[in-house]
Formats: C-alpha cells, sequence, structure tokens
C-alpha cells in the first residue's frame, strides 16, 4: 500500500498478511506512521490496495462497487476512532442507532438494541443525552456501542484509549473487549498501550511495513 | 425516514439545542425574500385587477364594432344575447366635439349611450359624483369631473357643444350655430384620461350631433363573471357579418395589458434576486458546514452510508431551508398584504401625508390581488433557488473518501 507525495509514491505497508479469526482478539502496536491506521483502513474496505486483497469472511471485496462495499462494511465491520467522531447533533441513543438507520433497518427492535448496548456500556441513564455533555470516556463507550450496533462479525478499534487518562482508557478497553466477546465480534485493536495489547488474545507488531505476530 | 433526510433535520434542527445560526439566517433570507415578492406582486395584482374592472367597467367585457357605423344595431344586440354568457348589451356612439364654457375651450371624447340598456354594461351610476343618471336626457350632458373642474363648470351649468359635422355646414355657407347642453351630472372613473376628458350624452344626442341617423358606432356586451370574453368574442364573429367584428376587453386593451404583464413580470424577476442572495448565502454556509464536518462525512461512509446518502443528506438541507422558509415568507407576506391599509394610515398619521397620498396617489387604500398562478411561481421557484444552492455543497460532500475525510484536520 502507497500514498503519493508530491511526484512520487510513498510505500507504508508491503507484503502484509493479517489474518483475524472469527471470535479472537487482536492487538496491533507500531511506532507512529508505521501503518497501524491504514492497515485498519484497508481492512475495513476504506483503502483499496496497491496489490493483493482484502478478504471479508472468505470474499475478496476488491471488485465490489463503492455503495455496495459501503452497505456490506456497514454489516460486517464496526468501527471505534480514536476520536469517538460521535454526530454532536445526537443524542448518545440516536448515534448509537446510525448505523441501523443507515442500512435502512430502523425498529422497535433496533431501539431496543441501542438501549440494551448503551446499558451494557454503562449509559443507560445517558442515552438521551448529547456528546458535548458527556465525557471522554462516556463518548468512546457510546463509539463502542455504536460499533456493534448492526452485530458486525468484525470490530476495528483505532488507538480507542489514544484520547483517554489511564483510569478511563482502563475501563473503555475492558468493555471494548467484553462486549465484543458477548456478541461474538473479532476484534482487531491498534494501540500504543502495551498494557492493553496484553489483554487481548492475539498480538502483533507493525515495523518496516511488515506485520510480525507476537502471539 | 431515510438517513440523509433524517440526518439533515437533525443537523437543522438539532435535539436539545437552540436553532443554529445557520438555520436561522438560511430561512430569515429565504422567508424575507418571499415575504417581498408576496407584498408587490399581491400590490401589483391588486391595481391590475382595479384597472382591469375599469376597463371593462367602461367598455364592456366584448365589444363589437363595424368598418364604418353599424345600422343593424337592435339585430346584433338580439343575437348577441343569445350567445350564452352574454347577460347585457348596448349600443354606444362615440366621436370627438369642441366644447365651450363661457370662453373657456375644450376638446374632449363624447360618448352617446342608450339609456334604456347602459346600466346592464357600464355601471354609469355607480361613478357618478354628483347627479343622476335619471337627469339627463337629450338636451343635457355629464361630464367627467376633471374637465368640469379644469372648466370651472359644475352641476346646473351650460355648455355649448360643436361637432365636427359642423365642418360640412360651414363649407356650405350655412350658419354655425353650436347645440347648448345643461350639465346634470359629473363623474369620475378613477383613470386620469377618461376623467379629464370625456363627455357623456345620450345615443340619441350622439347620432344627432354626428349625423348617425339610426346608427351606431358599436355594441358593448357584458358577460357573467365566469364566462371567457375571448371564446365568446370567438362565438360571435362566427355569427356576426362580415363587416362587423367583436372584440374581447384583453383585444381592445393589448398594448395596455402588455406593458401590465412585462411590469409586473420584470419586478418579479428583480424581486427574486433577494431570494437568489439568499440562496448564495445558503450555498455558502453548507460549503462551510462540509468542511467543518469532513470528518462526520467521513464516519457516514465508515458506517456504510453511501456518496448518494451524503449527497442526499445537504440537498435536503436546501430543500428543507426553501420549504420552511418559503412556508415562513408566504406567512409573513400574507400577513403584512392583510394588514397593508392599517400600516399605509400608520405612515400617512405619522407623516401627515394622508392627503398627499390622496392628491398626488389618488389612493389611501392599497388594493391587492393574488393569482394563483402568481403564487405558484413565487413557491416553485423559491423551494427550487434553495435546492439549487445545495447542490455544489452536496456534490463536494459525495466525493470525499471516507478513509481522506477521517484523517482531515
Amino acid at each position: 500500500m502507497s500514498y503519493p507525495s508530491g511526484d512520487r509514491r510513498i510505500s507504508v505497508l508491503e507484503g502484509v498478511d493479517c489474518t483475524v479469526h472469527a471470535g479472537t482478539s487482536l492487538s496491533i502496536r507500531g511506532e507512529s506512521g508505521c501503518g497501524k491506521t491504514t492497515l485498519l483502513n484497508l481492512l475495513a474496505g476504506l483503502e483499496t490496495p496497491d496489490s493483493g486483497a482484502v478478504f471479508w469472511d472468505g470474499t475478496p471485496i476488491g471488485g465490489l462497487g463503492r455503495s455496495e462495499l459501503a452497505r456490506r462494511r456497514g454489516t460486517f465491520i464496526g468501527l471505534v476512532f480514536q476520536s469517538f467522531y460521535l454526530i454532536p447533533e445526537l443524542n448518545a441513543a440516536d448515534n448509537v442507532l446510525m448505523p441501523a438507520r443507515i442500512l435502512g433497518k430502523i425498529g422497535s427492535a433496533q431501539r431496543q438494541r441501542a438501549a440494551e448496548l448503551l446499558a451494557r456500556v454503562g449509559l443507560a441513564d445517558r442515552a438521551h443525552h448529547v456528546p458535548a455533555h458527556l465525557s471522554g470516556g462516556e463518548r468512546q463507550r457510546v463509539a463502542v456501542a455504536r460499533a456493534l450496533m448492526n452485530r458486525p462479525r468484525v470490530v476495528l478499534a483505532d488507538e480507542p484509549t489514544g484520547n483517554l487518562d489511564e483510569a478511563t482508557g482502563e475501563g473503555v478497553m475492558s468493555v471494548l473487549l467484553e462486549v465484543c466477546a458477548e456478541q461474538q465480534a473479532s476484534l482487531v485493536v491498534v494501540t500504543h498501550n502495551a498494557v492493553h495489547a496484553a489483554r487481548t488474545a492475539e498480538a502483533g507488531f507493525l515495523s518496516r511495513q511488515h506485520l510480525r505476530r507476537d502471539r | 425516514m431515510s438517513w440523509p433526510l433524517y440526518l439533515a433535520l437533525k443537523q437543522l434542527f438539532p435535539t436539545g439545542r437552540r436553532l443554529p445560526f445557520f438555520t436561522f439566517i438560511s430561512l430569515a433570507g429565504v422567508a424575507l425574500g418571499v415575504t417581498v415578492l408576496i407584498v408587490t406582486l399581491s400590490v401589483m395584482g391588486g391595481f391590475g385587477q382595479q384597472i382591469r374592472r375599469m376597463i371593462v367597467d367602461t367598455g364592456g367585457d366584448v365589444q363589437i364594432r363595424g368598418r364604418g357605423p353599424i345600422s343593424n344595431a337592435a339585430e346584433i344586440m338580439a343575437q348577441a344575447r343569445k350567445i350564452p354568457g352574454v347577460v347585457g348589451a348596448t349600443a354606444h356612439a362615440e366621436g370627438v366635439v369642441m366644447l365651450l364654457s363661457g370662453n373657456k375651450p375644450a376638446f374632449p371624447a363624447i360618448q352617446g349611450v342608450d339609456l334604456a340598456h347602459v346600466e346592464e354594461v357600464i355601471p354609469l351610476q355607480h361613478y357618478l359624483r354628483w347627479g343622476n343618471l335619471d337627469d339627463i336626457d337629450d338636451d343635457s350632458v355629464i361630464l367627467s369631473a376633471a374637465l368640469a373642474q379644469s372648466l370651472g363648470i359644475g352641476v346646473g351649468g351650460k355648455v355649448e357643444l360643436y361637432t365636427p359635422l359642423m365642418l360640412e355646414k360651414m363649407r356650405r355657407d350655412e350658419v354655425l350655430l353650436p347645440r347648448e347642453f345643461r350639465v346634470v351630472g359629473l363623474f369620475e372613473i378613477g383613470h386620469t384620461q377618461l376623467d379629464s376628458n370625456l363627455v357623456i350624452c345620450t345615443l340619441r344626442t350622439m347620432q344627432d350631433l354626428y349625423g348617425l341617423g339610426a346608427s351606431v358606432h358599436g355594441v358593448s356586451l357584458r358577460l357573467t363573471p365566469d364566462a371567457d370574453s375571448e371564446t365568446v368574442a370567438e362565438l360571435l364573429n362566427q355569427r356576426l357579418p362580415p363587416d362587423t367584428r367583436a372584440l374581447s376587453w384583453m383585444d381592445t386593451n393589448q398594448d395596455f395589458l402588455f406593458i401590465l404583464r412585462l411590469e409586473k413580470n420584470m419586478l418579479f424577476f428583480l424581486l427574486l434576486f433577494i431570494v437568489i442572495v439568499a440562496g448564495f448565502s445558503v450555498a455558502s454556509s453548507l460549503l462551510i458546514s462540509v468542511v467543518r464536518k469532513t470528518r462526520e462525512i467521513g464516519l457516514l461512509g465508515a458506517l456504510g452510508g453511501d456518496a448518494r446518502g451524503v449527497a442526499a443528506c445537504f440537498c435536503y438541507q436546501g430543500l428543507f431551508i426553501g420549504i420552511v422558509g418559503t412556508a415562513l415568507g408566504t406567512i409573513l407576506g400574507f400577513t403584512a398584504v392583510y394588514f397593508r391599509n392599517d400600516a399605509v394610515q400608520a405612515f400617512a398619521r405619522m407623516t401627515q401625508s394622508k392627503a398627499a397620498l390622496e392628491r398626488f396617489y389618488m389612493f389611501t387604500e392599497i388594493p391587492a390581488h393574488m393569482a394563483a398562478s402568481d403564487l405558484l411561481m413565487i413557491v416553485v421557484s423559491s423551494i427550487a433557488i434553495a435546492l439549487f444552492a445545495a447542490v455544489l455543497p452536496a456534490w463536494r460532500a459525495a466525493r470525499l473518501k471516507p478513509s481522506e475525510a477521517l484523517r482531515s484536520e
């Protein structure tokens, strides 16, 4: 995978082979700028590799059109970002419901699931609060609930504790691991934190454009 | 509700927050433009309708004219009355005379009306400010108010009339004697030209003054309010003799009506620029929103939203601003039209200009009429402009790649 930079291209990842097993958790560590986020974007189908292929559940996604890819991403992948990316105009419950709404599936069952997910991440009483009225840790827990709304097979978390203090980050990481396990979703976490990385079932280290599996 | 529509509504009216400034300014811009358009076109429509009513009141809905004098007026009137929609018919003769009041001359138009039928077509009594229509006979005339004022004459006064027929008598060396008439009434229509330059007499007097015998110059018809004057004129033309022709009031006043229509259309297009400027404001606000919300747009893509949905979200915002702004503007516009006379009275009181308004503008009450087609044009164009304003921001938002949008600072 490479990016254009002026009149040349900078290679970010090369010959990376990354398999995420069903129901497992994988942490990926690496130095800043080594391509961790690019790897997650490739896995999420947000970037197209220069060569090679990405498979979701054994199906290559390279041949899918933009709309079809987006639709499948909505059901197969859940995303958690370092900066939460909650929609400021919506309250916590509506933010959690957004992935279901985008798929056109919105009804009492989905509202019930959103309420359950919020309760599971410990925010049952903050469902009607807008992001501006939530703390950083609470916002990230809303983002975790949102990532799981459409029962994705894989949750990709890009430095989910990067903007949080140690204690809050620890709490968010616990919620992420526990809820993904309960929902039988595979979890891939990109993190700088070795303690958090140690809590996942599998671990990898990205260095010099290659992914080394530690566990 | 689709997610683009839902998100568009939430962005315009966010949960638990006050109306955003962008929404307020955008709605206010469109509403202001629509209000001004409705008020202006209503007043223009009101004046237009008054002028049309005056044209029809003074000339009838349809006029039948001949190449020369019409000798079989009674027959034509009977034929016209058989046409569905015709409720009145009256014959008239017209010309120009020289009028003397003392030593003051004037050269007004003169119209001879058939007293037995004139009220079926022309509500002459309605326009009489002094005197009564029953008082007129073959030795009396009714003058337009401004003409009487310029001649310094009132009801009961006497005038002398000279007609072109008298020129013939002069050629034959006959003694030239003017006809003397009593003034039995003064009328005021509200049309400067007619009010300053018209004399009304009986048809018999006019036939005598112009040597017409039993002939007339034309027949005017009154129609039911729902009848179409063009259709009636067309039907009459199929049945009338070839040397006579029926013309609707629109045909006879084609040039004047064209100017009225042109004036109204020009005003519409000029005032529409207020809405267009509001459209630019909507476009720039939405473009800022695209830049400010770049990461949110990327997030929508990451959550499974496609480019069309993102574009639709911004288009819906423009559409919604158009619909709500137009609705608000329509309510404000009609409220302003409803209270127009109170506003004028208040302005006249405040500036002590009531007399000036009456004198120079000949009104203290403003007429108003909004045609459904005008309202439809305002509504459709305002909504279309607001929607069109959202197209560029929507296109820019749809072009953003989710991964790049999420990376943006």
